[in-house]
C-alpha cells in the first residue's frame, strides 16, 4: 500500500499516518520526491480499510499496489532512483560503464586492465575476488587481498569500485573495498543474503538469475529494499532459453520492461550473456540504444591468458572501440557519455 | 574524445599504458573513430537539411514567410545550450549559422526551380 502526502504537507502530518500505521504493527518507508511525501507500507495490508486512512489530514489518496513487490514499484515512487557511487550517478542522464576484468589475479594485471578501461572512459573498475566457478578445481578467486589491490588502484585511477559478494560472511570484510556490492545471478534467490544487504547502506548491483522472471528480480530487489537500503541497480545479464548458441540470451526486452514497472536503475552485462567477446559489441550497442542506464563489460589486458572468462573478455583495443560507437550512439538516445 | 586525463589518488600515477601496440596504432584507432564521427555528422547534417526542406515545401503550401528569425533565435539558443564543450556556446552558435544559411541557399535554389 501506498501513501501519497498532499503537497505541502507538514511533517507532522507525516510523522502522525507514520505514527498511526506502526501503531498497527505495519512497516514504513518514506520516500520525500520533488513534490509529494509517499509513505509506502509494507505487512499485512489486507486488513486494512483504506478509508481510515484517507480521512487523516494531509493525505492525498492512498493506492494498493497489486504487484508483489512495493518498494521496488513505479507505483511506490514515481521518480527514476539515481544511485551515488563516489562522483558517479547511475540511473541519471549519464550512462556509466562499469569494465575490468573477470578476476582479480594480481597487481600487474589488474592495473594494465584497469589504466586501460579508465582511459576509455569507464567510471567504475569491476573485479572479482570471491568467484563462483562451476566446477570446485577452477581458480577460486584472491579474497580480501585482492580486493584491497582493486581498491588502491581504483582509487589511483579515480574510479568507483564494484566486486561481487558470494555470502553473507564476506560482507563486512569487504565493505572498506568496494563502492559497489554485486549479487552474482546464482545468488539472485539467496534471500538471507539479500536481507544481510538490506542491513548495509551500500548500494547493491543486483544480477537477474538465469532463469529468473522480471517480477522475481524484482522481489529479490524487494528484499535489499525491506531492508531499508534502496540503492539497488538491477543488471540483466542474459537468461536461459531453448537457444544454445550462446551462453545465455540477453533479454534486451527486461530494459524496457523493468523501466516501466520500477523505478530503480538497469545496466546489462553483454559478457556474461554471451560469453563471447565477439558477440560483446553488438549487444552492448542494442542494451544502451534500448535505454540501458549503464554496462558491465569484462576486459582483460591479456585474455589469452585470464585465469577466469577468457573468451568473453574484451581486448583493450576492442573495449575503446567499443566506447568510440557508444560515443555515436548515447547522445541520439537522449543521454550523455 | 576520451578524457585521458587521470587525477592521481593516494600514489603518483603511473603513465597510463596505450591501446595499440605502438602510438601509431593508438593514432590509427582515434582517427578511425573521428572518421566514424565525420560520416554519422555528415548524414545527420544531411538529414537536418532535410527537414527544413520539408518544413519549407509545407509553407509554401500555407503561404507562410518562408524565413523565420523568431524560429531561428530559438535554434540558435537550443544549440548554444546542449554544448557542454570544449567548444563553448559561441562557437557552436557560428557553426549552426552556417549550417541555417547553407540550409537557407538549398531551400531558395529549390523554390526557384519549382517557380
Amino acid at each position: 500500500m501506498v501513501i501519497v502526502m498532499e503537497k505541502g504537507a507538514s511533517q507532522a502530518q507525516v510523522s502522525a499516518v507514520a505514527a498511526e500505521l506502526e501503531r498497527r504493527g505495519l512497516g514504513i518507508h518514506r520516500s520525500d520526491g520533488a513534490e509529494h511525501t509517499i509513505l509506502g507500507v509494507v505487512g499485512n495490508v489486507g486488513e486494512i480499510d483504506t478509508r481510515e486512512i484517507q480521512v487523516l489530514a494531509g493525505v492525498q489518496e492512498v493506492l494498493r499496489i497489486s504487484e508483489p513487490y512495493k518498494l521496488a514499484s513505479r507505483n511506490f515512487r514515481r521518480e527514476r532512483t539515481v544511485v551515488r557511487v563516489r562522483d558517479v550517478e547511475v540511473g541519471g542522464p549519464e550512462v556509466v560503464v562499469m569494465a575490468g576484468p573477470c578476476t582479480i589475479e594480481g597487481e600487474d594485471q589488474l592495473y594494465q586492465s584497469a589504466a586501460a578501461v579508465r582511459k576509455a572512459g569507464a567510471k567504475i573498475l569491476r573485479g572479482g575476488a570471491f568467484k563462483p566457478r562451476t566446477s570446485p578445481y577452477s581458480f577460486q578467486g584472491m579474497g580480501i587481498e585482492g580486493l584491497r589491490l582493486l581498491q588502491g588502484i581504483a582509487e589511483e585511477l579515480d574510479m568507483a569500485t564494484v566486486s561481487e559478494v558470494m555470502e553473507t560472511s564476506q560482507i563486512e570484510a569487504m565493505l572498506p573495498f568496494v563502492d559497489i556490492l554485486q549479487v552474482g545471478a546464482r545468488n539472485m534467490q539467496n534471500f538471507n543474503l539479500l536481507a544481510a544487504l538490506g542491513q548495509t547502506r551500500k548500494p547493491i548491483l543486483l544480477k537477474r538469475g538465469m532463469s529468473a522472471t522480471v517480477q522475481e528480480w524484482l522481489l529479490a530487489a524487494e528484499y535489499i529494499m525491506a531492508g531499508g537500503n534502496y540503492q539497488v541497480i538491477l543488471c540483466e545479464r542474459g537468461i536461459r532459453t531453448f537457444e544454445t548458441y550462446l551462453r545465455n540470451t540477453l533479454d534486451i526486452s527486461a530494459i524496457p520492461v523493468v523501466q516501466k514497472l520500477s523505478h530503480l536503475p538497469i545496466v546489462a552485462d553483454p559478457s556474461h550473456a554471451t560469453g563471447r567477446r565477439d558477440k560483446v559489441k553488438p549487444l552492448a550497442r542494442a542494451a544502451i540504444a534500448a535505454g540501458a542506464d549503464g554496462l558491465l563489460i569484462e576486459v582483460h589486458h591479456d585474455p589469452d591468458s585470464a585465469l577466469c572468462d577468457g573468451p568473453q573478455s574484451l581486448y583493450p583495443q576492442q573495449f575503446a572501440s567499443l566506447m568510440d560507437e557508444l560515443r555515436i550512439i548515447v547522445p541520439a538516445v537522449g543521454r550523455v557519455l | 574524445m576520451a578524457d585521458t586525463t587521470v587525477r592521481s589518488g593516494r600514489k603518483a600515477a603511473r603513465p597510463l599504458p596505450l591501446f595499440g601496440e605502438t602510438p601509431e596504432g593508438e593514432l590509427a584507432r582515434l582517427r578511425e573513430a573521428i572518421d566514424r564521427v565525420d560520416e554519422v555528422l555528415v548524414k545527420l547534417i544531411n538529414q537536418r537539411v532535410r527537414y527544413a526542406i520539408e518544413i519549407g515545401a509545407m509553407k509554401r503550401v500555407t503561404r507562410q514567410a518562408i524565413h523565420s528569425p523568431e524560429r531561428e533565435r530559438e535554434v540558435l539558443a537550443n544549440v548554444s545550450r546542449w554544448s557542454g564543450g570544449p567548444l563553448d556556446a559561441d562557437a557552436i552558435r557560428r557553426v549552426f549559422e552556417l549550417l541555417i544559411s547553407e540550409s537557407r541557399r538549398i531551400e531558395a535554389e529549390l523554390a526557384a526551380e519549382e517557380g
